[in-house]
């Protein structure tokens, strides 16, 4: 990403029949040809005097205003930084890299599945006509609650913080989905690879084993999960 | 498929805009000696040495008319089996885009060996567009002359 408004682009100004400035949109609007463009921007008359504008030398100082800006070596603070998606779990604040999210979706009803109440496999939800998989975070994570296959979730409004977030991993040709349920998304952020701290070693929680980093945002340390390991653990909680 | 086009001695062209990274004025280039005509030489993009190739020479049909319309398509250059690399293109006329799918009429690449750049040819519009190919633009010495293979290994 370039910061073009720090180095102020030189301005290049030139005289010429500027009709949009007195019938067009900028005008009295009285064009007859605005009934049929509607606005000045689709008109040829724009057009031509756009082409007209730049069809002339460089004005005194241009191209050396220019060579200047190209001195600068491009900014890539934006290429180090990664997108994560931070959500709550429990009382925990994890985050996961962006690209491994599908969509996330606004709770619902959790089919559950006959003789697995109880383990990590949460039920069976419809995502878009696909039912997936939904697996508890919470028991994978070992952090107390969780989404319920019971009714009490059927009738809870589906504008509450709790959401589900679709994960999908490549596995061969295929890919494979997961739905994991959450206790409320933060939204999308972005961080700085400087931002990442090393989980500390002392660390024996669930959650340390999945995760790869700890950043601080708003004030809170929150998890970076590693997508494949934490794909990996949800895969063998639910298989157990 | 997005084409940014532009104009050379008076007809259009296009290339592909995914290979675009940036269009820029016509800055000054230093020359280089004993190079190919058609490389206008060496300018500084964004801190790093970029050579720019003169399109009207490349394509043998004039000079270039330096105006502001008139400005470097720094392009992706990706030679057969190396490392991308980047090349500044100067072409007139470098201010709008279209898409190949408009295209009312079209007709296969030419195959000539002198020209191995010119693509398909495209009528969008009311004008009749050639697509030049990126990775051929260069023949295979000018190519392996501007970017030594030493290039390739070196970390950015």
């Amino acid at each position: 990403m370039i910061d073009r408004a720090r180095h102020e682009t030189p301005a290049v100004t030139a005289p010429m029949p500027e009709c949009w400035r007195v019938i067009g949109v900028a005008g009295d609007r009285s064009c007859p040809e605005l009934q049929a463009f509607v606005h000045c921007r689709n008109c040829p008359v724009l057009a031509d005097a756009a082409r007209s504008f730049f069809d002339r030398p460089a004005p005194e100082g241009y191209l050396d205003a220019w060579q200047a800006i190209l001195e600068e070596p491009a900014e890539t603070a934006g290429a180090a930084d990664t997108s994560v998606l931070v959500f709550r779990v429990d009382h925990e604040w994890l985050s996961l890299p962006s690209a491994a999210l599908v969509e996330v979706t606004p709770s619902r009803m959790l089919h559950s599945v006959p003789h697995r109440a109880g383990t990590a496999l949460a039920g069976i939800v419809n995502v878009r006509g696909q039912l997936q998989l939904c697996v508890s975070l919470h028991a994978v994570l070992g952090l107390p609650g969780g989404p319920q296959a019971a009714p009490p979730q059927a009738d809870s409004p589906a504008d509450g913080v709790g959401r589900l977030i679709v994960l999908e991993r490549a596995s061969g040709q295929a890919t494979e989905r997961l739905v994991v349920g959450v206790d409320e998304v933060a939204g999308v952020h972005r961080v700085g690879k400087a931002d990442l701290r090393p989980v500390p070693s002392t660390v024996s929680q669930a959650a340390a084993r999945c995760s790869s980093a700890l950043f601080e945002w708003q004030d809170r340390t929150v998890a970076l999960l590693d997508e494949v390991r934490l794909f990996e653990a949800l895969r063998e909680a639910v298989s157990s | 498929m997005q084409l940014l086009t532009f104009t050379v001695a008076g007809q259009t062209y296009a290339i592909e805009s995914r290979r675009v990274i940036e269009v820029l004025p016509l800055v000054p280039a230093r020359p280089i000696p004993h190079m190919p005509g058609f490389i206008r030489g060496i300018f500084t993009y964004r801190g790093r040495l970029v050579p720019l190739v003169d399109l009207a020479l490349l394509l043998a049909v004039g000079q270039l008319q330096e105006r502001l319309s008139t400005r470097v398509i720094v392009v992706e250059y990706a030679a057969a089996g190396r490392a991308s690399q980047q090349l500044g293109l100067v072409a007139e006329n470098v201010i709008s885009v279209c898409s190949a799918e408009d295209a009312e009429a079209s007709l296969p690449s030419l195959e000539f060996g002198s020209a191995p750049f010119l693509g398909r040819i495209l009528r969008i519009g009311g004008r009749t567009i050639q697509l030049l190919e990126v990775e051929k633009l260069l023949p295979g010495d000018v190519s392996s002359g501007l970017f030594p293979s030493i290039s390739t290994v070196v970390p950015q």
